[in-house]
Formats: C-alpha cells, structure tokens, sequence
C-alpha cells in the first residue's frame, strides 16, 4: 500500500468562508456561533443527540452529559461540549476532553475531540471537517479517532496517523464466540462447546501460572496521588497524566459503566491498578471489558490481564475484551490466552497539531491509550 | 485535481466512476473539490450541487457547464 500523505489543506479562514457559505452563514458568523454549552443548554443538547445519533442510546441522560462535561461548572466534567448555533437553532456538537500528555521529559496540553455531531442534512457541507480544523488551530495538539466513514476519512486525511486501537478477545465460554464468528457451525459444535471450554479454562491456568515477585492485586474503593507511572513512561511513550480526581470521576464514578479497579501492588508499593467494566454483547451474553490499565512491567500487565479473566469466569462472562494500541501491550494479551479480532481495521485514531514540529514528535512516539481517552462509554 | 481532493490516484478515476467506489469522496473530499474551484478558478460548488454528484462524470459535467473543461472537437 503506498504511504500516505496529508493533503495540503485550505486554511481555517477559506475552509472557514465555504462552510458558512454552505450552512448561510457569514465567515464571522461561523467561529462565534461555536460556544461551550453552558447548563441551560443542557436541555438542547440531549435533545440534539437524541434526534441525530444513528445508534439510540438509552443511557444518555442529563447526569451523563453533565458528567461528562462542564456545562458552565469548572469544576465539573471533562472538557467542554460546544455547541455550533445558527440563528437561534444547534447545528453540531463538539465534545473536547482536556488532555495532559508527558512525552520524553516534556509536557503537552491538548484535547481529545469526540462526540461530534452534525445536522444530517449539513453532512455535505463540510462541517465536520472544519470542526475538526477548528480544534487544530485552537489547541496544543489534537487526538482523534474515527466512528463512521465520515470521521475516519477525516482522521485519516487531517491528522498524522497512530496506530489503530484494535480489540482483543479472550473467549471463556465459546457458544456465543463460535455462533459468531462462524455462524453455520454454531448449532453443530454445540455439544463440544463445555469439552472445548474446559480445555480453554486449562489453557489459561497454565498460561498464567503467577511467577516469582509477581506483583499481587488489591481492590481498590479510591485512587490515591500520586499514581505510579507506567514502567516505560521514561521512554519513547507518549503518557496520557491522569490524576487520582481524574481516574475516581472517569472510572469509578461513570454513570454509564462504572467500573471495578484494582491496585497492582509489589513488596507494599502501587506499580499500576486496572479496572473493568461489565456489559453484555448483541445476544445479551455478558462480557468483562478491561477499560483502563497502567503497569511497571509487561508481567505486571499480564497479571492484571490474568486477573480480569479470573474474574470474568466467576461471573460468568463469555469472553474479556480489551482495545490495545501498542504492540508491545498486544504481545502481552496473545501470551495471556487474548486472540486479536479477525477482519477488523480497529479505531483508527490519528494526532495533530499547528505546530508541524510537535505534529511530527507527537505521531512518531509509541502511544499506549485505553479507553480512558475514548468516547465509546456503551459497549 | 480530482484525484488530489479526493486522496487517490488519477488511475483510480474514470468518469463512470461512482462516487461510492472512492473511499475519499466523503465530506471532506467534497469540501476540497469545493475549495480548489474556489481558489483556483473562482466557482462556486454548492452543498446541494456537491450532494447530488453521484459518479465523476456529473463532476465533469459540472466543469462543463463552467467551461472549465473543454469537449475534444
């Protein structure tokens, strides 16, 4: 496949001056109808998402949203939830989560864009795209991931490109894996299906047989600062800085999928924690979801992954899912018993920024996100 | 020109070509056709034009009608 390269783009002003253009708008019209929603728009953007988002989502409620951003509360949420106004009426959101990011001794402020939203009848009006640009001239740096066809085609053409996060699974019960995956074989290997499982729950006592100085898990009510840094935080990683606030709001406080955590511990020190989350896949089996991880080793990563398998088969699980971006994460998911997904381009995610040196800096580090950093809170 | 908006390759276009068979001719690919007749040759492609283009040829047709694209004799 030949490489690819960005396409030089219009400027903000010109891109800026078509969309308006498109949407009847003057070019300064267009940048001050973009405004944070504030708590009386609360109201307007359920009803927004609520109309326009292709997948209904029966948890999106007013205590997520106001969860999820500020809505004119400093103090609340995570980032801001814009909303573009044309003559009184929303057009788009813009959800921008604040990013802190530490790479080789320095550190970067930026934000996560998600939850964009355009008007269905303006897809063709270039919206999205200028959205997104807006985000790259107003802020350190960018990361995007894409959800449909529209917002990969951007992430792919405007921002330098990561690697995708792809999703691996480590089947428990193979019923509903096998129905899935190959579904003509379904009914017929049922009768296989507990020799087969019990041959599985073997395979993973043995791969995970605890080795010495292994570092043991807690459960954890509440994370503490200063968190541990990941063991290879020092190097070539670019490291997402959470703080303990941050980790107790986003995982344990989600009112969408709240999460269980644990603290990986050696000798009485913390080394790293993981938390899970259980959902429930499209035949309602439910499914162990590692949401966020962080490790001082790749064997303590394997041991936080072995755990969350443990876990899944006392409570019945189907399989555990994670979404790994870092090859050097994936190698340690195939050791534990994860397969990686078959035929799946996985979320394809890319970094940008004004500032074509950090761009370049940015999009050659190693990236290690969980879903920490993702929009997808459903499964 | 097209081949650069829509982040492909000349050879990949014909104009029978359908608009679904290039990955590129998304809502960013269109916004580019429109900026390139805007700063290149001052035309103006509007939303709803770009909307109902459904193969490369109605993109050539359109270059027609603003005599940006000449019939050989």
């Amino acid at each position: 496949m030949p490489a690819r390269t960005l396409p030089a783009l219009p400027d903000l002003a010109v891109l800026g001056r078509l969309v308006a253009r498109n949407l009847g708008m003057t070019p300064d019209e267009l940048p001050q109808g973009l405004r944070p929603a504030s708590a009386a728009d609360l109201s307007v953007v359920l009803a927004f998402r609520r109309d326009h988002l292709h997948v209904p989502m029966r948890w999106d409620d007013p205590s997520y949203l106001r969860w999820r951003y500020r809505f004119g509360d400093p103090d609340a949420g995570f980032g801001e939830m814009m909303v573009l106004w044309r003559q009184g009426e929303p057009v788009a959101l813009l959800g921008l989560e604040t990013l802190r990011c530490r790479h080789a001794g320095s550190e970067f402020g930026g934000v996560r864009g998600m939850d964009l939203l355009v008007r269905p009848d303006l897809h063709e009006s270039g919206l999205g795209t200028w959205l997104n640009r807006w985000m790259i001239e107003h802020h350190g740096f960018v990361l995007a991931m894409g959800a449909n066809a529209n917002s990969i085609g951007i992430v792919r053409r405007l921002f330098r490109p990561l690697p995708a996060r792809l999703t691996f699974t480590h089947p428990i019960d193979l019923r509903p894996f096998v129905a899935r995956r190959w579904p003509r074989w379904g009914a017929a290997s049922a009768p296989l299906m507990p020799v087969v499982n019990i041959a599985l729950q073997w395979r993973h006592a043995m791969l995970a047989l605890p080795a010495a100085g292994a570092a043991e898990l807690v459960p954890l009510t509440r994370f503490a600062d200063p968190l541990p840094a990941p063991g290879d935080a020092g190097g070539d990683r670019v490291v997402v800085q959470n703080t303990a606030d941050h980790l107790n709001r986003r995982l344990l406080d989600n009112p969408r999928r709240p999460c269980r955590a644990l603290a990986l511990r050696r000798a009485g020190r913390a080394v790293g924690h993981v938390a899970w989350a259980e959902g429930a896949d499209a035949g309602g089996h439910p499914e162990l979801h590692i949401v966020d991880w962080s490790a001082a080793s790749p064997q303590d990563l394997g041991v936080a992954f072995d755990a969350a398998v443990r876990e899944a088969r006392t409570r019945r699980c189907s399989c555990v899912r994670v979404v790994l971006q870092d090859a050097a994460e994936r190698e340690v998911a195939l050791r534990s018993g994860f397969l990686a997904s078959a035929d799946e381009e996985g979320r394809i995610a890319g970094v940008q920024s004004r500032d074509d040196v950090l761009a370049v800096r940015l999009a050659s580090a190693r990236w290690a996100l969980t879903d920490v950093t993702d929009d997808a809170d459903g499964f | 020109m097209l081949a650069e908006c829509f982040g492909t390759t000349a050879d990949a276009l014909s104009p029978d070509t359908a608009r679904d068979a290039v990955p590129g001719w998304d809502s960013m690919g269109a916004l580019m056709l429109m900026a390139e007749l805007d700063e290149r040759f001052g035309i103006e492609l509007s939303a709803e034009n770009s909307r109902s283009m459904r193969r490369v040829s109605d993109v050539l047709a359109f270059l027609r009608t603003h005599q940006l694209l000449l019939d050989a004799a």
